[in-house]
């Protein structure tokens, strides 16, 4: 559509059937829209009158048409709620695959940070009172825990196309909020809380990760970019970091 | 002066609530055009700016943090002392007690006690402009732990957000106060043969207003109190442990932040039915007079004002899918969503049912309701996106967002303000408002804002996050720059067709034709009042 | 209509306006008090406090206002008006006592070390004591008020104070069950 005025590329199922709600809701939206206002623009044009006249008498109501109007609204509005109820229980009520590659998100005024849990599978312990952004050290990982040896922390995101993704996600200061718009998911970073929201991209390509929760005044720029690359290559990708 | 200054006459209580709202959407109005002309030009220097705020905008440059307190103000003013003060205080106030048939509000001490608390809590907003920092940047909806941290948190966030949360709290008091004083002259002050079914809509509206406002504003109050406290006194209701904010930790251990939002938004939800029904009250009642013809289904859209009053108090969790609390709610909270538009559409159809078969007077007031109908729609419609959890993932935090709220509480409330200022202006100040110069105002202003609001939507769609203070850091948003470019100027424009209706009013107050006592041929008692 | 109908018709919006306000207030009382459960829930670090035992007895203080206030409003209803005043200052001086418990209750944590900033036991207390007491001083200026008008005020001022025994009551509860 109108490139750069509409949503951009969808590249997971999600996101997909995520856009089928869309059009369903735009079109609802769109009939009732072009419906309601030229029912209103008819009818002023219609019973425009010169003279002021007096008022007609007695209280005219319908309880049929107001039943059959108020029911086909209810019917609607709930029947799209039904119907895209199963797009957001996919993101929401369903667990992480048990093989998906797990990453943690660490968000901070202005900067995202991630994580990967290295050959070893297992992330690293990390302390708050370690943090040394000036040393490459944003996620404060203990030197002392073997785990955290082969960890790798980056600025940016890079996740396997085609595999499952868990990402864990914490905040260290306010509230901020991940938003990859072409997977259509956006959650929150609640200080004090660890979120997982675990996804599936299918499609190879960089795209840019926005915040989306006032943060401060550099709010609007905490940008990162996620790299959704071949698997194979994300393979060898994450072989080839040593920290 | 000081019989006019501590008046307890309900109408010039009225007035002075009036004119505080017009004052604050004034200031508001200037604070959206600095906004929009920021977000048009980034980098423009502007001499006045650096004048008034010369550490929020050096060298004449707006910094993102000034940007940021001017959209928390523009948000904070315009919601408080506009949307919850014109409608329900200002014509409430005015006109209530002669719709009923009673002399004066139940309690006129009261009114006028209500009114100078919600003055007081005025100039404290006001101040936090001027204190070191200046005004706060959290935005209205001040979620902690950027609200709670206090000045390491950013500029605006020491003296300037605690000034705002005292103004807030001082607001609370005055909205319960004077809610208190609604329901007792609606319930209790009633003359003999002025049953509860025969007031006029606008009446039922002011009642279920009163009710919202009674239940929610403690709660808000509450929830200030503590973050004061949090930010005060030590307690950590909101912020948790292990915060490194600035490369300091902080102190504070084991609060939640979601819990403020919990508080805030079971009051910020019944907060937007406080600032469009008596709007809604007084289209039906405008639509009404000026077709000629009764209100279509009375008794439903009675119902449908307790619909919207009970159901407005149960479903403020939509403003929290991606917050991190439980799907679980997500999914009541979307169920309740829905529903509610049932209601709302039941006024939508009724105002229709109205107007058809009707002999149409097209005044200037009765154009602001037209005007009302057709923008709740189209912002009411919105709302089924955001209801729904799936969509509001991509939608929440964008301008599609901004687009829905402006469209409801920023066009449609206030076309609500400027139909009731057309309609009882000869009630309020015995003079009528020029027709002509009102129906100019009217083009403009409907014109204006479809042309600000509707493209906003698709800037929403695509993605674009909003409390941005400038669009230049992401390859996504350049697109939208053009479009951008368009609103400002479309806000430019409706900004100034305003000046149309300050001149006509400003005017009128002196030249304006001395009113008939019914002007309009209404059926309600208010213009059978007497003792004008 | 008769004195006695329109005293009730100026009565009423007193009436409605109390209902309302008490409303307003059980919804104050009742947004801490969820915040105090959900802060309950929520961390492994709570720490209980001990209530000074003096709160407890506060229970009997807070009936003995509003036995007297009672007492005052069937005599005031019974014509005897001068009965009714004296009761309506009992009142006022056991609602005294009943403020004065709590303000030493707070000396007596303060002496021991505890303020709002010690535990989020100590931070609810303190705000739900505070703004009860807040309440409370607006009971007993109720009372010292309807002193001058016992027949009309002594109802209203009997309502009042039921609402905040009962409230207390429940306060007390909530503190003592997770102290």
């Amino acid at each position: 559509m109108l490139d750069g005025w509409w949503l951009p590329l969808a590249i997971s199922r999600h996101a997909a059937a995520h856009d089928v709600q869309f059009i369903r809701t735009f079109a609802a939206a769109v009939l009732i829209f072009v419906t309601a206002q030229c029912a209103l623009a008819a009818i002023v044009w219609r019973y425009r009158s010169s003279a002021a006249a007096p008022t007609n008498g007695g209280a005219p109501k319908s309880n049929r048409v107001e039943f059959i109007w108020t029911g086909a609204v209810a019917v609607l509005f709930l029947g799209l709620l039904a119907v895209g109820a199963r797009t957001w229980a996919g993101v929401q009520f369903t667990a992480a695959p048990v093989d998906a590659e797990p990453i943690e998100v660490l968000a901070k005024q202005f900067a995202w940070n991630f994580r990967y849990s290295g050959a070893d599978g297992r992330f690293g312990r990390t302390s708050v009172h370690l943090i040394d952004d000036a040393a490459g050290n944003p996620f404060g990982l203990d030197d002392r825990d073997p785990y955290g040896r082969d960890d790798i922390v980056r600025a940016t995101l890079r996740i396997p196309a085609g595999k499952p993704v868990n990402l864990t996600l914490r905040s260290l200061d306010v509230i901020h909020s991940f938003f990859i718009r072409e997977l259509r998911i956006k959650q929150d970073l609640v200080p004090g809380m660890q979120i997982p929201v675990h996804f599936q991209a299918d499609v190879t390509g960089t795209y840019e990760i926005p915040c989306a929760e006032l943060c401060g005044l550099g709010h609007h720029q905490m940008r990162t970019t996620v790299i959704v690359m071949p698997p194979d290559e994300f393979a060898a990708w994450k072989r080839g970091q040593v920290r | 002066m000081r019989r006019y200054l501590f008046t307890t006459n309900h109408k010039t209580i009225g007035l002075q609530y009036f004119w505080l709202s017009i004052t604050a959407a004034l200031i508001g109005i200037a604070l959206s055009v600095l906004m929009r002309f920021h977000l048009m030009s980034p980098g423009a220097k502007v001499g006045l700016l650096e004048r008034i705020w010369p550490a929020g905008a050096p060298g004449g440059v707006m910094t993102p943090e000034l940007y940021l307190s001017l959209m928390t103000m523009h948000g904070t003013i315009m919601i408080f002392f506009v949307l919850s003060v014109a409608p329900q205080s200002a014509f409430g106030h005015s006109i209530l007690p002669a719709q009923i048939g009673a002399a004066n509000m139940a309690f006129p001490l009261l009114s006028s006690i209500a009114f100078w608390l919600t003055a007081v809590s005025f100039l404290l907003m006001l101040a936090a402009f001027f204190v070191p920092g200046g005004a706060p940047l959290s935005g209205w909806t001040a979620y902690p732990p950027l609200s709670a941290l206090g000045r390491i948190a950013g500029p605006g966030q020491g003296s300037g957000q605690t000034l705002w949360i005292a103004s807030i709290a001082v607001f609370c008091l005055a909205s319960t106060l004077g809610a208190i004083n609604f329901i007792a002259t609606i319930l209790d002050l009633r003359a003999p043969g002025s049953g509860m079914l025969q007031l006029p809509l606008t009446c039922w509206n002011w009642l279920v207003t009163a009710i919202l406002s009674l239940l929610g504003f403690p709660v808000l109050l509450a929830a200030g109190i503590l973050l004061l406290l949090d930010r005060t006194a030590g307690t950590s209701f909101f912020v948790p442990g292990g915060l490194l904010v600035n490369e300091q930790l902080i102190a504070h251990k084991g609060g939640s932040p979601l819990l403020w939002q919990h508080l805030f938004w079971f009051f910020g939800h019944p907060e937007v039915y406080i600032a469009i029904l008596p709007g809604m009250g007084l289209v039906s009642e405008v639509i009404s007079t000026f077709s000629r013809k009764p209100v279509f289904g009375r008794g439903m859209m009675i119902l449908a004002t307790f619909s919207i009053g009970f159901l407005g108090l149960l479903l403020w969790g939509h403003h929290m899918f991606t917050s991190g609390m439980s799907p679980y709610s997500s999914i009541a909270f979307s169920v309740l969503t829905m529903t509610i538009g049932v209601p709302s559409a039941i006024k939508t159809f009724n105002w229709l049912g109205t107007l058809w078969g009707g002999r149409i007077q097209l005044t200037t007031a009765m154009l602001f309701a037209l005007g009302f109908v057709s923008v709740f729609i189209t912002g009411g419609l919105s709302g089924i996106f955001l209801g729904q959890p799936v969509l509001d993932l991509y939608l929440h935090d964008t301008y599609f967002v901004v687009a829905h709220f402006h469209l409801i509480m920023g066009v449609a409330a206030v076309f609500g303000i400027f139909a009731a200022t057309f309609y009882w202006f000869p009630l309020m100040f015995g003079r009528m408002l020029n027709e002509k110069l009102g129906k100019i105002h009217f083009v403009a202003t409907f014109a204006g804002v479809y042309c600000l609001f509707l493209p906003m939507h698709f800037a929403g769609v695509a993605g674009n996050p909003r409390r941005y203070p400038d669009f230049t850091n992401f390859e996504f948003l350049a697109p939208l720059f053009t479009m951008h470019r368009f609103m400002t100027w479309a806000a430019f424009f409706t900004a100034s067709a305003q000046l149309v209706f300050l001149i006509n009013l400003f005017w009128s107050l002196r030249r304006g034709a001395q009113a008939p006592p019914n002007p309009w041929s209404a059926e309600t008692l208010e213009w059978n009042d007497e003792r004008r | 209509m008769t004195n006695v109908a329109e005293a009730e018709q100026g009565r009423r919006p007193a009436h409605t306006a109390l209902a309302a306000g008490l409303a307003a207030t059980t919804m104050l009382f009742a947004a801490f008090s969820s915040a105090y459960i959900v802060r309950r829930g929520i961390a492994d670090d709570w720490t209980g406090l001990s209530l000074p035992v003096t709160l407890y007895a506060n229970i009997l203080v807070g009936a003995a206002v509003s036995l007297a206030v009672e007492a005052a409003h069937r005599n005031s209803r019974g014509g005897q008006v001068r009965a009714g005043r004296r009761w309506l200052c009992i009142g006022a001086l056991f609602g005294i006592v009943f403020a004065a418990i709590h303000v030493d209750a707070w000396r007596r944590l303060g002496r021991d070390g505890v303020s709002a900033s010690t535990s989020p036991a100590a931070a609810f207390f303190f705000v739900l004591d505070g703004v009860f007491v807040v309440y409370v001083a607006a009971g007993i200026a109720a009372l010292i008020s309807a002193a001058r008008q016992p027949a009309d005020r002594a109802a209203f001022v009997s309502y009042y104070w039921l609402y905040l025994n009962v409230l207390w009551i429940i306060l007390l509860t909530l503190l003592h069950v997770w102290s």
